[in-house]
């Protein structure tokens, strides 16, 4: 029963990440039906970028401050000067953002190294939290707290602020929203750089409670995708499903079947393609 | 016109290829250097260990100031990115384009099995500097390769005597990352560690990589064992060992690694709490013998950092070749080469003396070592050192060779069910405390 | 007169073809070991870059999945062959067939979707065999990979021997490529590219689009399957970095090097994508990022790939001779006059 109570625990951290991940890319697809491949590489630089600033100033959410701005930062730069040459063309946009995860990903082998590293987080955001006989990390506890408060708060910009309708408009039906006179490029651009903010802010996540090193990028932007989808495309509500699905059955798989445990987290994915190719939750043409 | 315009391109890049293979024809193969080939990562996620292997021969060279016997040195570095078929191809290319004379590397087990097979088929003298599977000194042994590292059992098996016989441990739970050299650390650790009286080594495998040890570490018992054994290194020992810190789990076992689990590189990002995690290995980075300073402090002034196991492996590699071409006549004499060098006796050796023995592996100390804390970094301090190990432990080799070959469920997790001429050995091992 | 000129150009094909052929086929006797094990590369590789070449050109669908159904192969000959020890010609025939047969369930999976999702989505699944290959271990050995796997003995004849093996793997390659280039050329080709301009018209046509795209999908992937066959019988291990991200990544870089749909563009790209390694890593060790920069670059200013900008090149030169200019199609007003 405590075995239990812990994998279920570990699912949902994991279901946080995923989903603050995921959330991020299935926006912009939604939105601008642009990929982005190099997402894994911004979790993994934003983890990198985090890990610095957590060296030279002792303070965790500086730290996270830094992964995720950085990275928007990033995302903004790469926006305006690469991504908005080929816009319009999606599959040249997507194929630019894999040619920027591979230079991306190699520069921070360059900076920080092959070894694996991680963020020491302060004891004051990891107290070992007592539960039913066994200890348990409570930083677990407040990344769930995280993903649920950037749940909410993109559910509050999506269905309560102008922006936000903006934003759910253009993912029904572009032309629509040009026309009506939003400047929709504005609204890309701003939805590209919120979802590399959350991937910066994962990445720093990610390094505190994992670790951080080479090839971080490629498993998680696997994950991500599979839980884009999964959900669908496009939808948010899909991405915590799909990020909860997966999140539990990687916790559990690798418990009790650990030679199978990725090909398990496909399994759902694959299963609900098969009758369903536009995911979950999907909306797309 | 699309189609005359390939054509053109092909027949172009045909023309290049050929153009390309002349000069290689006519290129005279005869030169007066001495080439050594090195064979490691040296870009992806496991450069670091390109960059040990690099700067650990790059020190050696230049204190023979790449002279030998009266020849210059030439030094030819390839990346392997640890994946066998480049490996292959790299050290194919080494012998047919730049006629090394000998290649040292790699890291890796499964590239080193591929580089055996190779090497079988060309002839080529190669050096294991630091890839641990022990059939390649064992059942699959080849004349012209050598080893001066080890295999994966080799400081294992004291080990787990040690810990059964010292620690008085009778059952340990071992995690470990699911391949063939920790399938190796676990089979030299269960036979020691059931010959010294222990019961049981339960072993649990995960996948490659693992970045969340959650589920794992939920699943043990927390009763019923006296210790947890990490079978694993790199980003999956850092995250196992903080993971298990922070599940508190230090107040339920102790926790044991395998040869790399603390290794230096890695202990930086380990928590403070991962102070006396004991392993066992071929290497301590803080050995006090006169040796061992001289190369520390060569390697320290050169490349500004503490060197790791495999900088001296490699540092060794490059110092026994160098030996031995002083001793041939003709440096262009492959059978004397490799005879040299099977017969290396290196008694000054940095990490300790060793020799190789008939199946050319080298016969060396094993250094018990504890994670201890100086100055805010930890580090791996020797508490006991077992002198002259070999590769077959305290066995007949005829014995140990039968043997099948260490697997995921090889040996037996129960000691009772071990084979009888596994268990029944007379004991070699000394083990001498060093402090 | 025109009559003339096509004979005499027919000729000058067959002829270059004639010499293309004959070099090709003495190469193991003169050229040097390392490069005759260049060429073998090159070969399997061209036929894992055709298939995701074909697939894409002809019918806009970005497949991801091509690298590890080459991996795939690989593997189950090498699981039959080294773990089974199944003689010739059986490892060989399964792993063709398995692989087929997985193509056919991830076709299903995937044919219904376009574009980037398409890409994604076969890059998921892709990842799936990798997943396998690396986490199966009792099956795959996982990270270490199966070493062993040989090419067969038969009759006397050891396709060991880099002469042979690459007698066999030419034929293969050649055929291959004519073959596909023949799907190109036929009526099903045709409906292949309608389906990649506009999949709704031409099922407003009567067009079963995603029968043909299954259909091209499943010829896409004997290439693949065969490539994966060889390679492993060459190289002698397979490990899971064969089918990784990186390779899936770098097989999509060389496709789009060539020029996409351009099956002799690939195997030019394959040539420079070999270079172009042996010689960045002679000057750097960040030949991924040189790699990446090379990709962008590619995408942005020449997605038609070398074979693209050459002919552009081409195009602008003539261009420049002619007495009297004509307006480039992209520049100006429309052209008036017949078409």
């Amino acid at each position: 029963m405590i075995t239990e109570i812990i994998l279920v625990l570990n699912g949902l951290t994991h279901a946080g990440l995923l989903f603050v991940l995921g959330s991020g890319l299935t926006l912009a697809f939604g939105l601008m039906r642009v990929v982005n491949l190099s997402h894994g590489a911004f979790y993994l630089l934003g983890g990198y970028l985090g890990l610095t600033v957590f060296r030279l100033t002792d303070n965790w959410w500086l730290a996270l401050l830094a992964g995720g701005l950085g990275i928007a930062l990033l995302g903004f730069v790469l926006e305006k000067i690469l991504l908005d040459r080929v816009r319009g063309r999606a599959l040249p946009e997507t194929l630019l953002t894999i040619a920027l995860s591979i230079i991306i990903a190699d520069v921070s082998l360059a900076i920080w190294g092959g070894f694996a590293q991680s963020i020491r987080v302060p004891a004051a955001l990891n107290p070992r939290i007592s539960l039913f006989g066994f200890t348990y990390p409570g930083f677990r506890f407040f990344i769930l707290g995280i993903a649920v408060f950037i749940g909410l708060g993109l559910w509050f910009l999506l269905q309560k602020t102008k922006v936000g309708a903006a934003v759910r408009a253009g993912v029904d039906d572009r032309e629509t929203v040009s026309a009506l006179g939003i400047d929709i490029h504005r609204i890309f651009t701003a939805v590209f750089v919120l979802s590399a903010f959350l991937a910066g802010i994962a990445g720093v996540i990610g390094a505190s409670f994992l670790s951080i090193q080479p090839g971080a990028d490629g498993q998680i932007l696997i994950l991500s995708l599979v839980v884009v989808i999964l959900g669908g495309l496009g939808s948010l509500g899909g991405a915590v499903v799909a990020a909860l699905v997966t999140g539990l059955l990687l916790s559990f798989s690798r418990a009790y079947f650990p030679e199978m445990s990725f090909f398990m987290v496909f399994g759902p994915m694959a299963l609900v393609l098969a009758f369903r190719p536009q995911g979950l939750f999907g909306k797309w043409t | 016109m699309r189609r005359s315009i390939t054509l053109r391109l092909l027949a172009l890049a045909l023309a290049g290829l050929v153009l390309g293979g002349v000069p290689a024809l006519a290129q005279s193969s005869e030169s007066d250097t001495f080439r050594i080939g090195l064979i490691a990562p040296t870009t992806g996620p496991f450069a670091a260990f390109g960059q040990m292997q690099t700067e650990g021969s790059v020190l050696a060279l230049e204190q023979f100031n790449y002279e030998v016997n009266g020849h210059t040195v030439e030094f030819i570095i390839e990346d392997t990115r640890l994946n066998g078929e480049i490996a292959v191809d790299k050290s194919r290319k080494l012998d047919e384009e730049d006629n090394v004379h000998v290649i040292v590397g790699p890291t890796s087990g499964g590239v080193g099995l591929s580089v055996l097979d190779w090497a079988r088929d060309s002839g080529v003298p190669v050096i294991m500097s630091y890839s641990a599977p022990e059939d390649i000194t064992m059942r699959l042994a080849v004349r012209n390769v050598v080893r001066n590292s080890w295999t994966g059992a080799q400081p294992m098996d004291p080990f787990g005597y040690w810990v059964a016989t010292e620690l008085g441990y009778k059952r340990i739970y071992m995690i470990g990352e699911d391949y063939s050299y920790p399938y190796n650390q676990a089979g030299g650790f269960k036979r020691g560690f059931c010959r010294g009286g222990g019961e049981e080594v339960t072993t649990v495998w995960h996948p490659v990589p693992t970045e969340d040890y959650s589920s794992f570490i939920a699943r043990i018992p927390r009763s019923g064992y006296d210790a947890v054994l990490y079978n694993g290194a790199g980003s999956d020992a850092v995250a196992f060992v903080n993971q298990y810190i922070e599940f508190g789990m230090l107040d339920v076992y102790p926790l044991l690694g395998q040869s790399n689990t603390f290794e230096q590189g890695d202990l930086p990002a380990m928590l403070p709490e991962a102070v006396g995690g004991i392993s066992a290995m071929q290497y301590v980075e803080t050995l006090q013998t006169p040796d061992f300073q001289a190369f520390r402090d060569a390697y320290v002034e050169r490349w500004g950092r503490v060197p790791a196991a495999a900088a001296e492996h490699t540092y060794t590699a490059i110092v026994m070749i160098l030996r031995a071409v002083e001793t041939l006549e003709d440096i262009n004499d492959r059978d004397a080469l490799i005879e040299a060098l099977r017969a290396t006796d290196y008694p000054d050796a940095p990490r300790g003396g060793f020799y190789l023995d008939e199946y050319a592996n080298p016969v060396h100390n094993i250094y018990i070592r504890e994670v201890r804390e100086v100055d805010g970094q930890l580090m791996n301090f020797g508490i006991v050192r077992i002198p002259e190990v070999s590769q077959f432990g305290p066995y007949d080799p005829a014995t140990y060779m039968a043997q099948p070959i260490d697997a995921r469920d090889y040996p037996s997790d129960l000691c009772a069910e071990f084979p009888p001429e596994m268990l029944a050995v007379e004991e070699v091992y000394e083990f001498i405390p060093m402090e | 007169m025109t009559a003339d000129r096509g004979r005499r150009r027919t000729l000058l094909t067959v002829a270059l073809v004639a010499v293309v052929g004959a070099v090709l086929v003495s190469f193991p006797s003169w050229l040097p070991p390392y490069y005759l094990t260049t060429v073998i590369r090159i070969l399997f590789y061209s036929m894992l870059a055709m298939s995701l070449s074909f697939l894409a050109g002809q019918g806009g669908m970005i497949s991801l999945t091509q690298t590890g159904l080459f991996g795939l192969a690989a593997y189950v000959l090498a699981i039959l062959s080294v773990h089974y020890e199944l003689p010739f010609p059986f490892p060989l025939l399964i792993a063709l067939a398995g692989t087929l047969v997985v193509a056919l369930a991830f076709g299903l999976i995937s044919i219904r979707t376009y574009g980037t999702y398409f890409l994604i989505l076969t890059l998921a699944l892709g990842q799936i065999l990798w997943a396998i290959a690396q986490q199966w271990t009792s099956m795959t050995e996982g990270f270490d990979g199966i070493q062993g796997a040989r090419a067969p003995i038969i009759g006397g004849i050891s396709f060991q021997e880099p002469a042979n093996f690459y007698w066999v793997l030419l034929v293969v390659f050649l055929a291959c490529f004519f073959l596909l280039r023949a799907v190109v050329r036929s009526p099903f080709g045709l409906a292949l590219r309608g389906t990649r301009d506009s999949h709704v018209r031409m099922a407003a046509l009567g067009f079963s689009v995603p029968r043909i795209r299954l259909t091209a999908f499943m010829i896409a992937a004997v290439p693949a399957a065969l490539a994966g066959i060889f390679f492993v019988q060459f190289t002698g291990i397979i490990t899971p970095v064969t089918l990784d991200l990186d390779r899936t990544v770098w097989i999509l870089l060389i496709v789009i090097l060539g020029g996409v749909g351009n099956l002799g563009g690939t195997v030019i790209g394959v040539f420079i994508a070999l270079m172009f390694e042996v010689v960045v890593t002679r000057f750097t060790d960040r030949y991924l990022t040189a790699m990446g920069i090379t990709f962008l670059l590619l995408v942005l200013f020449a997605p038609n790939g070398i074979t693209g900008a050459v002919e552009g090149l081409k195009r602008r030169l003539d261009r420049s001779r002619r007495a009297t200019p004509t307006p480039a199609p992209s520049d100006g007003p429309p052209e008036r006059g017949p078409r």
